[in-house]
């Protein structure tokens, strides 16, 4: 075996690992938990948990919950989207930007900000009359807000590969807009609508903040799951639960992937850019409506933000900072945050080279189809696994002794390989994405000349794909900053998160620092987002493009 | 001259289709060949082949006497222009070259002189430090020649490197690549679908259809003596036509009789016959001897007018030339006939 095969083999071992370690062993420990420890520790067992009417209950309110808050926010999404590329809107960055505000902050806040404005003592709760926020309208409201980002970006993306062609046809055929608009934009993007919906869906049902602050006495399964873990201490219970929850999100997966395998390419290489001509009807019936959802998005970190430097909303608003001295406060102060960062930074890091070295092997090289094949489906796996279901495994699968790995129970490594892979699929399909778009003879021409793949990889695939790097490593850093679902069984006394803490503090009743401790989480995201674009900007401008056309 | 290149028998399936059959020729050394073909006929697989990039499913490939069959790209002693030109967009010019020129051959002091050489035989050496985006496609397809280069190959193996330039520039980079090989001596062998370029460039051509070899020659042999119908068409672009075997040296198209065509085929046995263009003339449908043909279309052809007819026996299209201003419209019917001596007469009909 000559060394480049050897290395490949060698690449292909310790990936197998990583999803052996990250995926399939803990998922057989939840599975292999959901069974035991009951009156018989059998199938059966599962079966009665399963069917127990509380379990029912929550399972349909979260089903409830997932698909009102996919219709609604694919809805407002599509709208916003069509502003952004199909209209002649004024100042679209600033509309752009504002769409991906929720995405900075945890989902918390949003439920947070809701609790501030329409909760019992909220800001607008006087106009409210008898109806109240708590329940499954909060729980959808503020999903709607924190999903709305992932939408966007997804129908965004699927509304800007438009053949102008297309559109010139339709005008000399005489067709009007809106049958245009069926016969083309809607076909078009039907993919993105199938994505965006069941991205909102698995997300919803898979989220734990807004059903815990804004949730009242409306039992979801995430809840479910959080409350017998850490309130009744019935972890095969939680197993189970967990189970119940990756079937909805396995099967919203699987759908997705099948819609993406389906869908063909909007844009060939002949395609024309759509002009946009001016329409004053569309334009102003856009510009309106995106600044109402706009509104909606920068006013939930507007209260957010006014809410944590207020006295005592809503009775004393003078200004004060004393709800960000979080060391007063239960959560794990200002340690907490500096151990968000460290996590975000580690998953950051590694994530991002763990993912390009992955797609990297599965794209570019040819040996051991059935080994890549299995890593190409774990990669899209994880996708289908709810956070918390995900962290309930860990903990089956670390904390027990006999795991070698045991040791890195509540430690930052298991919270960075957790998050990892919680993250891993959408990071994996754009690496593979940025991949593919790369002269497929690149490594041919290597072996030709005599030289190794992973010199191709090092001097040229990975140079030139630096700003999808960039990209996910910024992706990682994110969403590691405002994750809840999948650390919150997994943290340790010293490895506490400000995400987690914003949900502790609210629930001790510390309102006030929560919002601060979000907002804080909402800065350094925004300070790391525009550090990482202002990189992006002078590396796009540096790296030539060799993109197959 | 010695056989640089021998090819023998080789076969190659990928998941039960076949995508060369049998296929055996063999290279002198320091010749120029083109493997020629309509798409889809198996040229880019035997290039692939040669490279060490696929392996034959049966037979050999014996480079310089040794059987290279299975050898890995790398101990082949070759350099591959690909049809992309797969240049890495983030290396300059000269890093593109330097990528190849590795090992204990190449120390540092020599990899330098060696860059500079091979982009002064191609014609770019104040290019240096340009990066692919900033050269223009014919510069790109030059420094794509001097990466291969660069490493002093035995072999050369070009795929299809010219097919993404304009005719103009194509045309200039043809006649430069054949004087780079001839002053470098490397034995190469190009795949294009063009038969003109075949045609301007190599001492062999080897013709391939459908992954099976029809002929291979030095292009006047393939011009002069085509060895089947196809090659007679995809090559020397002549017209066949569906005839007849009568006794004697006679032939017979449709209805009418063509004497002095020597065939040694038994009368009344089905026929294809060759006739180059040049030969193909448009005279009056009364005379004995030509074809009754309707014509379809009527082009400028350079200094003269391509006129394309349907013969009325068989309904074959012909392609002959006629002097500019001569009385011919698409409709009229004409007659067409040809020189007995110069068909070329195959056993079965196209």
């Amino acid at each position: 075996m000559n060394a480049e095969k050897f290395i490949q083999r060698l690449c292909l071992v310790l990936v197998t690992l990583y999803f052996g370690v990250s995926l399939a062993g803990p998922l057989t420990a939840l599975v292999v938990s959901s069974l035991q420890s009951g009156d018989d520790g059998s199938a059966a067992n599962l079966a009665g948990r399963l069917t127990d009417p509380r379990l029912v209950r929550a399972a349909g309110n979260s089903l409830w919950v997932g698909a009102l808050t996919s219709a609604i926010t694919t809805a407002l999404a599509l709208f916003y989207a069509y502003g952004l590329t199909r209209a002649r809107l004024p100042l679209k960055g600033i509309f752009a930007a504002a769409g991906q505000i929720p995405l900075l902050a945890p989902s918390l806040l949003s439920a947070l900000a809701l609790v501030y404005l329409f909760g019992v003592q909220g800001l607008l709760r006087p106009w409210m009359g008898e109806a109240s926020i708590m329940g499954w309208q909060g729980i959808v409201i503020a999903n709607v807000i924190a999903t709305f980002p992932h939408a966007l970006l997804v129908l965004r993306t699927a509304l800007s590969a438009s053949d102008g062609r297309l559109y010139e046809a339709g005008e000399l055929m005489g067709r009007s807009g809106r049958s245009m608009f069926l016969a083309v934009t809607l076909p078009g993007v039907r993919h993105g609508l199938v994505s965006a919906a069941l991205i909102v869906f698995m997300l919803t049902i898979a989220d734990i903040g807004a059903p815990k602050v804004v949730g009242g006495s409306f039992d979801v399964l995430a809840l479910e799951i959080y409350e017998q873990v850490l309130g009744q201490q019935d972890f095969a219970m939680g197993a189970a639960v967990a189970l119940a929850m990756l079937a909805p999100t396995a099967l919203a997966m699987g759908i997705e992937r099948w819609a993406a395998s389906r869908q063909s390419a909007a844009l060939s290489a002949r395609s024309t850019p759509l002009v946009l001509k001016p329409h004053l009807a569309r334009d102003t019936a856009m510009l309106t409506g995106c600044s109402i959802i706009a509104a909606g998005l920068v006013g939930v970190i507007a209260v957010c933000q006014f809410a944590s430097v207020a006295a005592f909303w809503p009775y004393d608003v003078s200004f004060t900072t004393k709800h960000y001295d979080f060391n007063r406060f239960d959560g794990g102060g200002w340690q907490a945050l500096g151990n968000s960062v460290q996590l975000a930074v580690f998953t950051a890091i590694g994530g991002a080279l763990l993912v390009f070295a992955n797609a990297y092997l599965l794209e570019k090289t040819k040996p051991h189809r059935v080994v890549r094949g299995a890593l190409s489906g774990f990669s899209l796996l994880s996708a289908a696994v709810p956070g918390l279901s995900l962290g309930l495994a860990y903990v089956f699968f670390f904390n027990n002794p006999a795991n070698l790995l045991n040791g890195l129970y509540g430690t930052m490594a298991i919270l960075v390989l957790a998050t990892i892979t919680h993250f891993y699929t959408v990071a994996h399909l754009s690496a593979t994405s940025a991949l593919k778009a790369l002269d497929p003879e690149f490594e041919t021409a290597a072996a030709a000349m005599g030289r190794p793949f992973w010199m191709v990889a090092a001097r040229v695939s990975f140079p030139i794909s630096t700003p999808a790097l960039i990209e996910t490593a910024l992706y990682f850093f994110v969403n590691a900053m405002t994750t809840v679902s999948v650390v919150v069984f997994l943290y340790g006394p010293h490895t506490k998160l400000a995400s987690v803490a914003v949900l502790n503090m609210d629930d001790a009743g510390d309102v006030a620092p929560a919002a601060a401790m979000g907002m804080m989480i909402f800065y350094i995201n925004l300070a790391v987002r525009i550090a990482g674009e202002t990189v992006l900007t002078r590396v796009r401008a540096s790296t030539t493009r060799g993109k197959v056309s | 001259m010695s056989e640089a290149i021998d090819v023998a028998s080789l076969s190659k399936t990928f998941g039960g289709q076949a995508a060369l059959s049998d296929v055996s020729f063999s290279v002198p050394e320091g010749a120029f060949a083109c493997l020629v073909g309509p798409s889809g006929c198996g040229k880019t697989t035997l290039l692939r082949i040669l490279a060490g990039l696929e392996t034959p499913s049966s037979g050999q490939v014996l480079l310089n006497g040794s059987d290279a069959t299975r050898l890995n790209p790398a101990s082949r002693s070759i350099g591959v222009v690909f049809q992309s030109y797969a240049l890495f967009p983030n290396l300059t010019a000269a890093q593109n070259i330097a990528f190849g020129l590795h090992g204990k051959d190449w120390p540092r002091s020599n990899k330098q002189a060696r860059v500079d050489e091979v982009l002064a035989l191609v014609g770019l050496s104040g290019l240096a430090k340009r990066k692919p985006v900033q050269l223009s496609g014919g510069q790109q397809q030059r420094v794509a020649l001097a990466r291969a280069l660069a490493p002093r190959p035995r072999f050369l193996l070009l795929d299809e490197p010219l097919s993404a330039l304009d005719p103009h520039v194509r045309g200039a980079l043809r006649a430069e690549l054949k004087d780079i090989q001839r002053r470098t001596g490397v034995t190469t062998v190009m795949v294009t679908h063009d038969q003109e370029e075949a045609l301007a460039l190599a001492d062999l051509v080897v013709v391939l259809r459908a992954g099976r070899l029809e002929q291979a020659g030095s292009p006047r042999h393939l011009l002069e003596q085509p060895a089947t119908p196809f090659v007679a068409d995809f090559v020397a672009n002549m017209n066949i036509i569906e005839a007849r075997a009568e006794s004697g040296e006679r032939i017979s198209i449709g209805a009418t009789v063509i004497a002095g065509v020597v065939h040694g085929l038994a009368p009344g046995a089905a026929l294809s016959v060759a006739a180059a263009q040049g030969n193909t003339r448009l005279t009056d449908a009364a005379l004995p001897a030509a074809c009754p043909a309707r014509v379809r279309a009527v082009e400028f052809a350079g200094r003269q007018l391509r006129v394309i007819a349907r013969l009325e026996a068989g309904g074959t299209l012909i392609r002959a030339h006629a002097p500019l201003g001569s009385p011919v419209a698409s409709g009229d019917v004409i007659g067409v006939a040809f020189d007995p001596q110069s068909l070329r007469v195959y056993a079965g009909a196209p």
